[in-house]
């Protein structure tokens, strides 16, 4: 059996649900952070198979995925200075605690 | 030819399988850092599945980018806010609520169980013929070592607009970042 799509696309629907699994269980929000990471490689793998094997001329997917990962540098960024601002306030990052800032 | 076959799809089990691993492996490690390190053992092994696919530019990009970069300033993160206290209790806060665990257990079998049927469910066939790429895949050797001046062309011509606004976003980020981590912010 050679490897097809279908492959690629359950193997990072399993990251994704994986990613998913950590996001709903750490309190810690760093550990937030590494699951968001993960749940967007998993998205990244998708578009450059679905480039691979549906679009293998014009490479569309890979420039997508390319994007994706610009995204989630930013985002790690802003996510890592907001963290350390709320841990030099109030001294701990456990997400339970930050429930009281809504407004 | 069936043990040809199963040789040539071994580096993609192999590769899924050391990913899935690192990607648990994180979750479910106590300690911040090690779990930090745990991430780029997950990264690498998805750059690998990004070979496997032809696409060597994002493979490099991706162990650049996620697998040096990213993990290493969330890893120096984790350091400066020197958690010492919580790294002792950290496994109980994290099992620490069953009905937490059993949420995510379900809520996360469940979007697997959706997108797996979803993915069973389609004539990836039929799509693939649509788009054309029978037709294509027997010219994809020729275009081999073209895919990273195909995306430079991409990047360039059809997609200017969001290549523009990824460059005005990093410039934001780079601002925000700044004006957030100063000491006095009024």
């Amino acid at each position: 059996m050679t490897v097809t799509l279908v492959h690629y696309l359950t193997f990072s629907a399993l990251l994704f649900s994986i990613g998913l699994f950590g996001l709903l269980i750490s309190r810690n929000a760093f550990r937030v952070l590494m699951s968001i990471e993960i749940m967007l490689n998993a998205v990244n793998i998708n578009f450059v198979a679905f480039a691979h094997f549906l679009d293998p001329l014009a490479v569309k997917g890979q420039a997508f995925s390319l994007f994706v990962m610009a995204i989630a540098a930013a985002e790690v960024a802003i996510g890592l200075s907001l963290l350390l601002l709320i841990y030099r306030n109030r001294m701990n990052i456990d997400m339970d605690s930050f429930a009281t800032i809504k407004w | 030819m069936q043990f040809l076959a199963t040789i040539s799809s071994l580096p993609f089990y192999i590769l899924a399988t050391i990913s899935i691993i690192c990607a648990l492996g994180m979750i479910l490690n106590p300690n911040l850092v090690r779990a930090g390190f745990t991430l780029i053992g997950s990264f690498i092994g998805i750059a690998g599945l990004y070979f496997l696919l032809n696409a060597n530019f994002v493979a490099v990009s991706q162990v650049l980018i996620y697998a040096v970069g990213i993990v290493l300033v969330i890893v120096f993160a984790v350091m400066l806010c020197s958690l010492k206290e919580e790294a002792h209790n950290i496994k109980e806060s994290v099992f620490s609520s069953k009905a937490r665990v059993t949420f995510a257990v379900l809520i996360s079998s469940l979007v697997f169980a959706v997108l797996s049927f979803v993915i069973r469910s389609q004539d990836w066939q039929a799509i693939a013929k649509l788009t054309g790429a029978e037709r294509q895949s027997s010219l994809v050797q020729l275009v081999d070592d073209k895919y990273l001046s195909q995306i430079g062309f991409l990047m360039l011509n059809k997609y200017i607009l969001p290549f523009e606004l990824v460059s005005v976003l990093l410039l934001i980020v780079l601002v925000g970042t700044i004006l957030l981590s100063k000491k006095d912010i009024k």
